[in-house]
């Protein structure tokens, strides 16, 4: 006996009969569509002559199947390949080494179908797209999206399944493979609880995106255009009190730098980080702390978001997320997906009692010459009020009691002129006022300086978080006063009360639907019933982004503690082995109680599997051919077949459209069984004879 | 050297391996597949399709994305619950072969074997070893299924391990099993025709005769008498005058062919080996019966049994065709292929 194991692989997988060249036509018309579906994940960062060359593809691919041309030689597909790759090289500078990488996987995938000629080129055919599917979520992880990769994921496996079941119902096969995916779950949901997250290997390249929301320098004019934006910014759970909504100044930059026309960022070093001893010194731990956590939506730009004055709750988070001396929280890398991080805010506390010599001739510096009439204001208000606090209502007051108009569509500016607003336009954003106000408070020698962040936030009451969006952007400024730090002062306030109290008045709204040309599905959503809807739906990404798009290893760790305690080493060995085995025994449960055959339509099956050798041989059936034609090709092709089939249609006939009873049903499957017998006898005759 | 080395060490395992195999699942009528007897391992696609997990998972702890490190646990795990579902597929299944089968070298025979299933099969792959496989699409409820087997020497052979296999769902998994049946082959050697049968080997009334057997068929002889028609015997000598007037069916005996018998010695065949003399016997032990002259065959020289002694008929020609198939111990298994 010389048995040998050298059949321990799929060797002969080979010799399997199982082509991509038999299968049906509509298979590979749906594989062409969902080859598109799977491209279509990535449309948003694809160029558009890589989208024009994928559409040109698909098409050719298709017209190859409906046989309108022949299949590309060699040299064509070569030339293809190398032109892709061309392009691709040339375009490869603009794009960034991410999006060149997926261009090439698009490339890759697209072109495989060309190159069908094993089974294992199927494979990879296969495993590409669902790396294509997986490598979508890099530039978008909403909930909305990942049931929509979900559903694509459902539909590859299900065109797989086709492949190599005797069923080649792409429908039936969609049953079959979400009944696999929803059997893998359990396991994949455990693994993602309980396996260890790791830092990452090496660092990779980041997505080249715009950003969006605040800009580190700001004219007047840039923020009545973001107010123009429903775009959510960040999110935000309070863990146990919740602030007023005038209270929530959520400060993201701090501009000291001012040119004359627009206001900058001083450039910040490693010395800003802010050290403990230099915050616990600044904090008043006499107010009531305010916990929370933010989840910053992606801007591609590395300022956070935090009430004053913010400290961070895990000192670990630093190795993310830094504070600096000016109060404001700075992300290590850029924000390429959702950010969440936890803060803890003492409200109104004071911050830097002293400040040093650099620190205040940097916040009083104005540039000569620009905005002459304010400078002679604050000459005569400096002249009239002596002390500082009078000085600052005196200003206020004029805002309040003069002409000024708090509007979305101020009067342009020449040259971005603060005089020209304050003593002749009167009408502005909030950046005009706070601008305008710093400007002045620096002209009479206070130190100064413009924050940058938004005010508000709208509460969701399903989800018990704050939405705040790009429309709550903001701008207010801070003084320095001696003996008592910085404090917040917003000119806003004064105009236009409202906006800080309650948000955006009747009057800005009417003039943001007004001035923005999009369409606004919120002025739809006005019935009651609708935005309860909406409410849920949004809770719902929530919930999502804080659980699974931010479950860190901080999160896990702190998880796991919760649930075995300190010690969890030997505890949650126990339990994780349990739950393993307990998906194991569901898994083998669900198997055990799938249905036993269904006896009633067991003909179906014999009469696919039919078709499916007849295709084997080269004989298809089209849908549109009628049962009669497709009978004559048959017989034309061999007169035994043809007979043998005719038999097992007929009997099939009588068993789907007749009204039999029970017996007689189970006499006609019986004769239904023998005559398919005779017909794969047939078959394997045929073939026999064919092969020699 | 080294070849030679690696082929020891092959032979080593492989009877090893089949020492075990026998123990564990040894031959049986009627085999029901389970755990004990069901092999599952990855294929090399099931290899690749790890490493695309691990890829996945690398990158997406690279983008700390815990959607991609999600997706790779989910394609993970539906790398487990393939496996249990390429398990299923063959677990359950219970198959039953046994007999005697007979044919020529070269020339493909049927096995047949029962084959049943409680559940749904899919994508079946069967093949006794070393001969061709067959695809089953799908089993359900019984089935006898037919499978080609072809030797390319005479011989009585005992079948090897039926091999089934599937790679449903996803070809993930390759799962099979080895199934020992009884089932016997008797290879007749494949004819090779020969020229003119030299007549001084005939045992004949008419000695002097000096043509071919064949010959004689094809001149015909005086026609002595109608005999009811027996199956087996040739249609060339059926007397279709008489079965189309709508008499019973009745041969020509002819007088010559009457006392005419041939008794084919071995040793007086012309050829180059002793499987080539056989081959040529095998021709002739065919063509006689065909022409319905009685013939018997003597493979050794010494002793006379029942073969020698002319017959005809079915009976005789398969006991004869198995002499020629197990003449001079049957070559072993392993010499074929």
């Amino acid at each position: 006996m010389t048995l040998t194991i050298n059949k321990f692989f799929s060797k002969n997988s080979s010799k399997n009969k199982l082509t991509y060249l038999s299968m049906p036509y509509s298979l590979k018309l749906s594989l062409v569509a969902i080859q598109a579906l799977n491209i279509l994940t990535l449309v948003t960062e694809l160029s558009f002559w890589f989208i024009a060359l994928s559409l040109v593809c698909l098409l050719w691919h298709i017209s190859i199947h409906q046989q309108y041309i022949a299949k590309p030689s060699r040299i064509i597909k070569f030339f293809i390949a190398i032109t892709g790759c061309i392009l691709l090289g040339v375009s490869t500078n603009d794009m960034g080494v991410l999006i060149g990488m997926i261009h090439l996987l698009c490339l890759s995938y697209l072109l495989k179908p060309f190159e069908l000629h094993k089974t294992s080129d199927l494979y990879q055919l296969i495993v590409l797209g669902l790396f294509i599917l997986a490598s979508s979520f890099i530039f978008n992880q909403s909930i909305y999206f990942s049931v929509f990769i979900i559903i694509l994921v459902t539909l590859n496996i299900a065109w797989w399944l086709c492949y190599f079941s005797y069923n080649k119902n792409l429908f039936i096969q969609l049953r079959t493979s979400f009944k696999l995916l929803l059997q893998s779950f359990p396991l994949a949901i455990v693994l993602f609880v309980f396996f260890p997250k790791i830092s990452p290997f090496w660092h990779v390249p980041m997505a080249k995106s715009a950003t969006t929301g605040l800009s580190d320098n700001v004219s007047v004019g840039d923020i009545s255009n973001l107010a123009l934006s429903n775009e959510l910014a960040f999110r935000v759970e309070f863990s146990n009190e919740r602030p007023n909504y005038s209270q929530m100044y959520w400060r993201a930059l701090v501009l000291e730098d001012f040119d004359g026309k627009t206001w900058r960022r001083t450039k910040k070093t490693k010395e800003d980080i802010l050290k403990k001893e230099q915050l616990n010194k600044n904090l008043d731990f006499n107010k009531q702390p305010l916990s929370y956590e933010v989840i910053a939506e992606p801007s591609y730009q590395r300022w956070l978001f935090s009430l004053d004055v913010p400290k961070l709750e895990h000192v670990k988070q630093n190795k993310i997320v830094y504070q600096l001396n000016d109060q404001t929280l700075f992300s290590r890398d850029k924000i390429a997906q959702p950010l969440s991080y936890k803060v803890t805010s003492y409200i109104d506390s004071a911050t830097d009692i002293d400040l040093t010599d650099e620190d205040k001739h940097l916040n009083i510096a104005t540039v000569e010459r620009s905005n002459p009439r304010l400078v002679v204001l604050a000459n005569n208000l400096r002249r009239e009020y002596q002390d500082n606090h009078e000085l600052i209502q005196q200003v206020l007051l004029n805002f309040r009691q003069q002409n000024y108009r708090y509007t979305l569509s101020p009067p342009t500016l020449s040259n971005n002129s603060l005089d020209e607003f304050y003593f002749d336009t009167q009408a502005g954003f909030c950046e005009h006022y706070a601008s305008s106000f710093t400007f002045l408070m620096r002209a009479v020698g206070i130190p100064a300086r413009m924050v940058l962040g938004y005010l508000g936030g709208d509460y969701n009451s399903q989800g018990d978080y704050y939405s705040i969006y790009q429309r709550d952007a903001h701008a207010w400024s801070e003084v320095w006063l001696s003996g008592v730090g910085w404090v917040r002062i917003d000119p806003t306030a004064a105009v236009d009360p409202s906006r800080v109290e309650q948000g955006f008045s009747d009057q800005l709204l009417f003039e943001q639907e007004s001035l923005s040309s999009g369409f606004y599905f919120d002025s739809y959503l006005s019935a009651v019933w609708l935005n309860k809807f909406k409410l849920q739906f949004e809770a719902l990404d929530y919930q999502w982004t804080k659980l699974v798009i931010n479950f860190s290893q901080e999160k896990q760790k702190n998880l796991l503690k919760s649930w075995f305690g300190d010690d969890f080493n030997l505890k949650s060995a126990i339990i994780i082995s349990i739950t393993i085995i307990m998906t194991w025994m569901i898994l083998w449960l669900l198997h055990l109680w799938s249905k036993p055959l269904n006896k009633t339509q067991v003909w179906i099956r014999y009469y696919l599997d039919v078709h499916n050798k007849l295709r084997e041989m080269g004989l298809i059936k089209k849908n549109e051919q009628l049962q009669k034609q497709f009978l004559e090709q048959v017989l034309l092709h061999d007169t035994n077949l043809g007979q043998c089939y005719q038999r097992f249609v007929e009997s099939v006939g009588h068993l789907q459209y007749k009204e039999n009873t029970e017996d007689e049903k189970v006499e006609l499957i019986q004769i239904v069984k023998q005559e398919y017998r005779q017909f794969c006898h047939l078959v394997i005759q045929i073939m026999k004879q064919k092969n020699k | 050297m080294f070849t030679s080395i690696k082929e020891q060490i092959n032979t080593v395992i492989n009877r090893r391996f089949n020492h075990w195999l026998n123990k564990r699942m040894p031959s049986q009528q009627r085999q029901t597949l389970t755990q004990k007897n069901i092999f599952i391992f990855p294929s090399y696609f099931g290899f690749a399709y790890l490493f695309f997990i691990l890829l996945l998972f690398i990158l997406g702890t690279n983008y700390q994305n815990n959607l991609i490190i999600l997706t790779s646990y989910l394609f993970g795990s539906l790398f487990i619950t393939a496996m249990i579902y390429c398990f299923m597929n063959l677990a359950g299944l219970s198959v039953s072969a046994k007999g005697t089968y007979q044919g020529f070298a070269e020339d493909v025979i049927n096995i047949p074997i029962d084959v049943s299933a409680k559940h749904l099969k899919q994508t079946l792959s069967m093949n006794f070893y070393d001969h061709e496989s067959i695809n089953v699409s799908f089993i359900d409820s019984d089935q006898p299924i037919t499978l080609p087997v072809t030797f390319n020497h005479r011989g009585s052979h005992k079948l090897k391990r039926l091999i089934l296999s599937s790679e449903y769902p996803f070809a993930f998994f390759h799962c099979w099993t080895k199934l020992q049946f009884d089932v016997e082959v008797i290879v007749y050697p494949k004819p090779l025709i020969c020229e003119t049968y030299n007549s001084t080997t005939i045992t004949d009334q008419r000695e002097n005769d000096q043509e071919s057997v064949a010959g004689v068929m094809q001149k015909g002889e005086d026609f002595y008498e109608l005999k009811q028609y027996q199956k087996g015997e040739p249609f060339s000598q059926v007397a279709w005058k008489q079965v189309a007037k709508g008499n019973h069916w009745m041969t020509k005996q002819y007088s010559q062919t009457h006392n005419h018998s041939v008794i084919l010695t071995l040793s007086e065949i012309e050829g180059l080996s002793i499987e080539a003399k056989l081959r040529k016997l095998c021709y002739l032990v065919l063509q006689l019966h065909q022409t319905g002259i009685e013939f018997g065959l003597q493979l050794n020289d010494q002793d006379t049994d029942e073969l020698t002694t002319p017959n005809l008929g079915e009976g005789h020609l398969k006991q004869c065709l198995v002499a020629l198939a197990t003449f001079n111990s049957p070559i072993t298994n392993n010499e074929h292929r």
